[in-house]
């Protein structure tokens, strides 16, 4: 018991750090999770509006057959060609694409003069929904093209056009598909590994280097009290913080569900996933606290860790990118079977056997992972030990 | 003669010099390897199709096997299916990322709405327009068909978009987490800074109590302290720079110079921050480390570590930040050389972050400077 009071008074010590950690992660990852929320839901399918630049400088048909054909799945912005302006604003995303279009442009194309018929564009670079659109554009200008050259004047093709685009897909959610899929709770949970990990191993890893002292640790190794008595009085205390952190983690996720929360089916499946991440976090937090050696050392243990674990889980890029081989590397971290439960999770809209089944054996592998490196942690503590 | 202790006390603080190396090696490493199959796996990766009820129209499913990107890739995987229950189950489990059925005019089923499900919905529109087209002009005048048909389908027979290229060369997207990592190593230096601050003040270490007696001054003991620090973080992060420019050939705008210029204006920013922390923090030398940690991690977050596009999202909400946050000015910097190839931009953001860095030293010296202590 003595040495689960000295754990808490040595987070009584550290208090304000403690809560400038625990509200920094928090607000990192509330941040993450609400305004990464692309609303990529099936229920109301949302094509992502960019932002189009057009620089119109031939004034005639095709610059408002354009605009006319686009601006309800666009937001379009008519500008003067300014070249450092449209770099500036790439820059900064104000601007996903632009579209020059040269004096005369409606006349060559009426003409059939398509040799010398050439629209100039800027694309973001590297922006995957830039070269998307320009797909689109591409199919736009075909089908204009095809219908000039049947006689028929842009203005008229344009008109065409805007009947044709009545003909549009009906995109519905699949049966099995949760409707509240893309709400926050989903995405909060998504980044709650970043938040667990970085604040259990900080803090579980400063009060065990303030324990493991060198005067403290040689004061204590001389008491009475046996050596499985105190660790355990340092894991009970863990646990606690630990639970106190998942707590206040488990409110914000309901805040973010809104009234709907208490409602939902899926609560308790977040639940224990979130409870697993808790259980490798502190396990994780445990071993820092034991292999570093001072600050600087706990720091650069929680970059590697906090960072490494969540970029290879899957946690801030999708898993979906990852290649094969980073795939079968993900395999080996625990953050990549949390991620997997919370997509299913995220999108289940009612349980199934199957739904079951894997998320027991993703929840159990994360427990696994806990295990391994708690047990990994009493070795080298014994090993420590022993060496002296 | 100081200096030289100061790197060697630093140099032999071997926790310290392995992680500072380690994380950047290591975090660079695994983008490498991640993102390296990110942008094959978004443009040319086929996307995995269910049909059902395909006898309904058979050419659709024909047309769409046909179909290629720009580099004559097909862009769809298509399979048939004989239920819907049989394509729900394979769309359940990712096997495919839609399925069109065709009975009920192409309607289209989906899990979300990410790119390549607008890709499918997109390339339905097309299809069901073209259709429609090509039925009116065929009531219209049925001799122009096969020439209207043709005209439609052909890339090369329609107006060609010709690109205007910005100056730079690296038009990777996710060239900026390598940007925002190298932001985050300069950053990562407020430690030594840190340092510096407690080893120069009385109340905070007993190396500060023993220095605060002696006769040199204690702007000479900043000088001496700060600079051994600085060579050496400079040392560490040009380590980095070779490391993922020699080694993993990412594309920071092709000027060695530049760069490396960037990247010690931003250990100096790094170094100037920790000063402060070191200075204004009170307590031991944990709720210092804190403190530091703090810093860095906000910091790099705002520049974009975990999450690329904030800067995007700030530059809307609260441009502010961006224009003073150092590591988003480093990102920035080497976005300006790398990929628009601006060295005008450049220079302002690496002249802001050199300022930001004097105001830092500035208000850590006065505070250092004034320091007078009754007892310990």
């Amino acid at each position: 018991m003595s040495d689960f009071k000295i754990f808490f008074k040595i987070v009584r010590a550290y208090k304000k750090i403690i809560l400038i950690y625990v509200g920094v992660f928090m607000i990192m990852s509330v941040v993450m999770s609400m305004v990464n929320n692309d609303s990529s839901s099936a229920k109301s399918f949302a094509q992502k509006k960019l932002e189009i630049g057009v620089v119109d400088q031939d004034h005639s048909d095709y610059g408002k057959v354009f605009h006319n054909y686009f601006k309800k799945e666009h937001h379009l912005k008519q500008l003067s060609y300014d070249k450092e302006q449209i770099e500036e604003d790439m820059y900064w995303h104000a601007l996903d694409y632009v579209i020059v279009i040269p004096k005369g442009f409606t006349d060559k194309m009426e003409k059939g003069d398509l040799k010398n018929t050439q629209i100039s564009t800027i694309k973001n670079p590297g922006s995957v929904e830039s070269q998307f659109f320009e797909s689109e554009l591409t199919m736009f200008n075909q089908k204009l093209t095809a219908l000039t050259q049947t006689g028929e004047t842009v203005g008229q093709a344009g008109n065409i056009m805007e009947d044709l685009k009545k003909e549009k897909t009906n995109v519905v959610p699949a049966t099995f598909v949760n409707a509240d899929r893309a709400n926050k709770m989903g995405d909060f949970a998504q980044y709650v590994p970043y938040l667990f990990i970085s604040v259990a191993v900080l803090v579980i890893g400063m009060i065990l280097l303030t324990i493991n002292q060198k005067e403290i640790k040689d004061r204590v190794e001389c008491s009475s009290e046996p050596m499985k008595k105190r660790t355990m009085g340092i894991l009970l205390g863990t646990v606690v913080s630990g639970v106190v952190v998942f707590l206040a983690a488990f409110l914000v996720l309901m805040i973010l569900g809104g009234t709907k929360a208490f409602s939902d089916i899926r609560m308790p499946f977040y639940m224990v996933n979130m409870l697993c991440m808790l259980f490798f976090s502190l396990s994780l937090g445990f071993l820092a606290g034991n292999v570093t050696k001072g600050m600087d050392g706990l720091n650069g243990f929680v970059n590697v860790a906090g960072l490494g674990l969540c970029f290879l889980g899957g946690i801030f890029v999708p898993q979906e990118f990852f290649g094969k081989t980073i795939s079968n590397v993900a395999r080996f971290v625990p953050t990549y079977w949390y991620v997997k439960n919370n997509d299913m999770i995220g999108s289940m809209a009612k349980t199934s056997p199957a739904f079951y089944k894997d998320f027991a054996m993703n929840s159990g592998l994360i427990l696994l992972f806990a295990i391994a490196v708690f047990a990994v942690t009493l070795v080298i503590s014994q090993a420590k030990r022993r060496t002296k | 003669m100081n200096g030289l202790y100061q790197i060697k006390i630093r140099l032999r603080q071997k926790d310290s010099m392995f992680w500072a190396l380690l994380f950047p090696l290591f975090l660079g490493t695994l983008f490498y390897f991640m993102f390296r199959n990110i942008a094959s796996a978004e443009l040319f990766q086929r996307i995995p199709v269910g049909l059902v009820n395909t006898q309904e129209n058979e050419a659709f499913g024909e047309t769409m096997k046909l179909v290629e990107d720009d580099d004559g890739v097909n862009l769809f995987k298509v399979k048939k299916y004989d239920t819907m229950q049989d394509a729900l189950k394979a769309l359940k489990k990712k096997k495919i990322r839609g399925i069109i059925d065709e009975k009920k005019d192409c309607e289209l089923t989906v899990v979300d709405s990410k790119t390549d499900v607008s890709i499918i919905k997109t390339y339905i529109d097309q299809y069901k327009q073209n259709e429609k087209l090509i039925m009116s002009v065929a009531q219209k005048d049925p001799q122009s068909v096969g020439k209207f048909v043709e005209a439609i389908g052909e890339k090369t027979k329609s107006i060609s978009l010709k690109n205007i290229e910005l100056k730079g060369q690296d038009k990777d997207v996710y060239a900026q987490y390598f940007f925002a990592l190298l932001g985050f190593v300069c950053m990562v230096f407020c430690s030594f800074g840190s340092d510096v601050a407690s080893g120069i003040q009385a109340d905070a270490s007993s190396l500060g109590a023993r220095r605060s007696v002696a006769p040199t001054s204690k702007l000479h003991q900043i000088l001496t302290d700060f600079t051994a620090n600085y060579l050496i973080s400079c040392v560490v992060s040009a380590i980095v720079v070779a490391f993922c420019t020699l080694l993993l050939k990412i594309d920071f705008g092709n000027n060695i110079p530049l760069i490396l210029l960037a990247v010690f204006i931003g250990n100096f920013v790094g170094m100037a921050a920790g000063l402060i922390i070191g200075v204004y923090v009170k307590g031991d030398q944990k709720k210092k480390s804190g403190a530091n940690v703090v810093f860095f991690l906000t910091s790099s977050f705002l520049g974009g570590l975990q999450w690329g596009d904030i800067t995007y999202v700030l530059e809307k909400h609260c441009p502010v930040i961006n224009r003073i946050n150092p590591a988003t000015l480093i990102v920035n910097s080497f976005k300006s050389l790398a990929v628009f190839g601006n060295l005008q931009k450049y220079w302002i953001n690496v002249g802001s972050l050199f300022l930001i860095g004097i105001l830092m030293i500035g208000v850590s010296v006065v505070k250092l400077r004034r320091a007078k202590y009754v007892g310990l």
